[in-house]
């Protein structure tokens, strides 16, 4: 009998999309701030997967790549933003969050959510991965495509830009 | 504050803001690895559409899509799902809407940029039509065509694009117009839906972006010019609002014959044309893209009403000019039914209303149907 059906180990997409959706998002949402550009973003890094699954034959390489993406994508989510504001005739909604948004917040948090959205992308980024998605140096660096040396850097220059900011404001 | 306070604070508030805006019971919604997506009105090109064509293909080539599909449990996830995003709530995961199923390009394409000349929220004269320019000249309009729905007042409208050449803006040399058989209603909400993306251009092509628009239309003002008593006569929602004397174009300057509808607007502009510069031109409502328009002309008082002596454009009193600058609005039409010139054409301005609807239906140049 005729065997079509030989099976290629592949990473299941699907089912690592229900997996990992919900931090997905939650780490798309602290690094772009609004919900609707986090869920295309993290829609596009699985379909980014979805492409490259027949390369990744390992679930854990396979998160990693959908979380580099994630990071990338929404880098360029808000440099799209930015341009989008200083060519003002571009309608780009959902720039900002909606109003009842973070209003569950304490003003603890709302005060350092905000003095972070307001750092430099690299140093949001450090932030968020070390501290939310609880990732090492190491991990960090391979997510960002960086020396363990510009992690350590750029999570230093972020922590006393934020000590400066919140400081100002206590 | 230490670093270990700020560190705490910094982890608190990281969990909050996640688990606020994703709750620990909502559920993701499809993955959707078809590159159909429906996006607020943009103008800007996306650069993950080859990204996700190259998604697209690379499933395809690889036969993935059969055994995807049976791993969601039949879901069919090549149709995909159009997801709207929302303007003003909060997205909530899951809540994708069925699109009308087109199958997305199967084959690498180069994309096509679609960009709308209005934005949302304006307000319109009736015989305004959209107006789409495309980045590349298309081969094949019908999925673009077939994609379309345009509301009027919430109910399904019966219009249809018309396609031309296009000068009016670099790096667009498509333009397609727009248009019911006859103006839109007065008074009326306009919503167009365009989800292209995706979708093929022909062979090759595919569309890079979706557009939406949403505009609504004023009075139905229709203004009348009469060559033989020079006059031009406004009605607004079937009343009459005046009889203006004009003076149109000279013998060796006519304005053209046909209905034009008013492009732009301007209090007061400069004019330059053979023989002539003229600044300070006051209350100046454009009609084609050579430059006829409505305008004050005290310098020709004498032959308003009476003599065709301008360079094209439509004189009048300057009291009567403002009026009706007042009283106009772009996308309002202005009928010269008998007036000495060549035949106005689509691209000599807005001039959609003298391509009969049989014509129109045929999409002119390349086929909607």
């Amino acid at each position: 009998m005729p065997d079509l059906a030989t099976p290629v180990k592949q990473v299941d997409v699907p089912a690592l999309y229900q997996q990992h959706w919900r931090s997905m998002v939650r780490l798309a949402v602290l690094l772009v701030d609004d919900l609707a550009s986090a869920e295309d973003v993290v829609q596009d890094a699985f379909v980014a997967l979805h492409r490259r699954s027949e390369a990744l034959r390992d679930p854990n390489a396979a998160i990693a790549y959908v979380r580099t993406s994630v990071v990338n994508l929404s880098r360029s989510v808000i440099r799209r933003r930015q341009t989008a504001r200083r060519h003002l005739r571009v309608a780009e909604p959902e720039a900002t969050p909606p109003a009842d948004h973070d209003v569950l917040l304490r003003d603890e948090h709302r005060a350092a959510l905000v003095a972070v959205h307001d750092l430099p992308s690299r140093q949001r980024e450090v932030l968020v991965l070390r501290y939310w998605a609880d990732l090492s140096e190491r991990q960090i660096a391979q997510t960002l495509g960086i020396s363990a040396g510009s992690v350590k850097s750029a999570a230093s220059r972020g922590m006393a830009a934020l000590h400066r900011v919140l400081g100002e404001q206590s | 504050m230490t670093d270990d306070d700020l560190e705490r604070v910094l982890r608190d508030a990281f969990d909050a803001k996640a688990r606020t805006a994703v709750g620990d019971t909502t559920a993701p919604r499809p993955l959707d690895v078809s590159i159909r997506r429906v996006r607020p009105f943009r103008h800007r090109s996306s650069w993950l559409a080859p990204l996700a064509a190259a998604a697209v293909v690379a499933a395809l080539a690889a036969g993935l899509v059969v055994a995807f599909r049976g791993q969601l449990g039949g879901q069919d996830v090549v149709a995909g799902h159009a997801t709207k995003i929302g303007t003003a709530t909060p997205t909530i995961p899951g809540r994708s809407t069925a699109a009308p199923s087109s199958a997305p390009a199967t084959t690498l394409t180069t994309p096509v940029h679609v960009a709308l000349k209005f934005s949302d929220g304006s307000q319109f004269g009736v015989g305004i039509p959209i107006i789409a320019y495309l980045s590349r000249k298309i081969t094949d309009a019908r999925p673009f065509a077939a994609a379309t729905v345009v509301t009027v007042n919430g109910r399904p409208a019966a219009g249809a694009w018309y396609f031309e050449s296009s000068g009016a803006q670099p790096g667009y040399p498509l333009e397609a117009h727009y248009r019911l058989q006859g103006y839109w209603p007065a008074h009326s909400k306009i919503s167009m839906e365009l989800p292209v993306k995706g979708l093929s251009a022909g062979k090759g092509l595919a569309f890079d972006d979706s557009l939406t628009l949403a505009f609504s239309t004023g009075a139905a003002n229709i203004a009348t010019v009469d060559d033989t008593t020079h006059t031009l006569t406004l009605v607004s929602d079937g009343t009459s609002v005046g009889t203006f004397p004009v003076s149109l174009g000279a013998t060796n300057t006519p304005t053209r014959r046909g209905t034009k509808v008013i492009m732009e607007r301007g209090a007061s502009i400069c004019m330059t044309g053979p023989g002539y510069h003229e600044c300070n031109v006051q209350w100046t409502q454009r009609l084609t893209y050579d430059g006829e328009y409505l305008h004050a002309a005290p310098w020709n008082i004498a032959n308003l009403g009476h003599f065709d002596s301008s360079n094209g454009c439509t004189n009048l009193s300057t009291a009567d000019a403002a009026r009706l600058y007042k009283l106009l609005e772009i996308g309002d039409v202005v009928q010269y039914a008998n007036a000495s010139g060549p035949a106005m054409r689509l691209g000599d301005g807005y001039g959609d209303w003298n391509v009969s609807w049989p014509q129109w239906l045929t999409g002119g140049a390349l086929a909607t149907r």
